[in-house]
């Protein structure tokens, strides 16, 4: 009884380190049973009470087999961190003074850009006809800037107003 | 007496046999009768995510079932223990989103070489812009505050002609660095209709033109100028001034 209390232990551990080394040790001494009711040629009373504890034993094996088999493992693996989105890396590219590199884009026409003080010759995209560029100032801010071959277009205040992108609200 | 052991060895292992036989069954039997089915609704979390949580405290295996439904919520048969390891990451998790303050300046810009009365950050950019770029002079178009956890949208401007769109992700009680997933500039053309009965103008807008789209990283504090021109500059440029306000 002591030895099952002790395996009751060993399970509610879950320790499997230690639940396959008093295995091992069990084995151990179920063979040193084996070896004794073996070399006892006129006891086999002796015989019959070593095999029921061997029966004890292999029964107790199984059963520890079977619920370690069969209690789940509730380790939880750490903690990775917030699940909702993480920020993803921007395209970025910080340009030198004389030229500018598209942030994302793959073909490439060089133009020549006059708006950039100085003007400077831009490798841009072909296509869409909306181009991206990113600068980066010498003290830091961050520039995003947009080439629209149509920009202005259709964009002015209707009823004859000259000015593009009307500004204060007149009220 | 070789015999003999032989024969007890055979036995025990016979006997071993059978109990394997009967008392697996019932142990199977036993972990399925434990495992319990329940209803997880996250109120801010969303659904796939909260699924993923699931997954999370499962691992790998059929230790759990898992299916996510909606705006139902996830549908989780598992043991208790698990039910209650995954109550617990649920409850630290399923908080309200964060939310951010952003300041939006639309400015026309031009070669006037006047220059508007925006906050000393502000300043600052305008001040950058002008040396990297051709423009000397800027107006205020308009400007709005935008708070949000997520999307926003907000007009300004003459009549409310310009359109500011706006989502973000990221989190800033965590990280300074915010992914602006896409920002939006639109205009529409503005029709003043004369004035109504109490004296008012009253304005009927156009169909919304998209001005520029963007995506780009920003951090809390900082100041991103976005603008768009013509590809050779012409005399005038939109600018927004966006600020994410630190609290």
């Amino acid at each position: 009884m002591t030895e099952r209390s002790d395996w009751r232990d060993v399970l509610r551990a879950s320790d499997p380190y230690d639940g396959a080394r008093l295995a091992a040790a069990e084995t151990t001494r179920l063979r040193a049973r084996i070896r004794a009711a073996s070399a006892d040629p006129v006891a086999p009373g002796r015989s019959w009470a070593a095999a029921g504890g061997i029966a004890a034993g292999l029964a107790v094996l199984a059963l520890t087999f079977l619920i370690s088999r069969a209690t789940p493992d509730l380790a939880v693996e750490p903690d990775a961190g917030p699940v909702a989105a993480t920020v993803a890396p921007t395209y970025e590219v910080p340009a030198p003074p004389d030229s500018l590199l598209p942030s994302d884009r793959v073909r490439l026409d060089a133009v020549r850009v006059s708006a950039l003080k100085p003007p400077v010759t831009l490798l841009t995209a072909a296509e869409p006809a909306v181009r991206n560029v990113r600068l980066t100032a010498p003290r830091g801010t961050r520039i995003i800037w947009t080439l629209d071959p149509a920009f202005g277009d259709n964009s002015q205040t209707a009823n004859g107003d000259p000015s593009r992108f009307q500004g204060a609200d007149p009220r | 007496m070789k015999t003999s052991s032989t024969r007890t060895v055979f036995t025990l292992c016979l006997f071993a046999t059978l109990l394997v036989v009967i008392a697996a069954p019932a142990v199977s039997h036993a972990q399925e009768v434990k495992r319990e089915v329940r209803v997880y609704t996250p109120q801010f979390l969303e659904t796939t995510n909260a699924a993923a949580l699931a997954f999370q405290v499962c691992g790998s295996g059929d230790r759990c079932s898992i299916e996510s439904m909606g705006d139902q919520g996830v549908v989780l048969g598992a043991t208790a223990e698990i039910h209650a390891e995954f109550a617990n990451l649920l409850s630290a998790r399923d908080v309200p989103p964060p939310t951010q303050e952003f300041r939006v300046i639309v400015l026309r810009a031009d070669q006037s070489g006047a220059l508007p009365d925006v906050p000393a950050d502000a300043q600052d950019a305008l001040a950058d812009l002008r040396e990297m770029l051709t423009y000397t002079g800027f107006e205020i178009m308009g400007s709005a505050w935008l708070r949000t956890s997520g999307y926003g949208r907000t007009t300004l401007g003459e009549a409310g002609s310009f359109g500011v769109e706006l989502q973000f992700s990221g989190d800033p009680r965590q990280n300074d660095t915010l992914l602006v997933r896409e920002f939006g500039l639109s205009h529409s053309i503005v029709n003043w209709m004369g004035e109504d009965g109490s004296g008012e103008r009253v304005a009927m807008l156009g169909e919304p033109k998209t001005i520029l789209v963007s995506q780009f990283g920003i951090s809390v504090g900082e100041t991103v100028v976005v603008g768009t021109s013509r590809l050779n500059g012409g005399s005038e440029a939109l600018v927004v001034l966006l600020t994410a306000l630190p609290r």
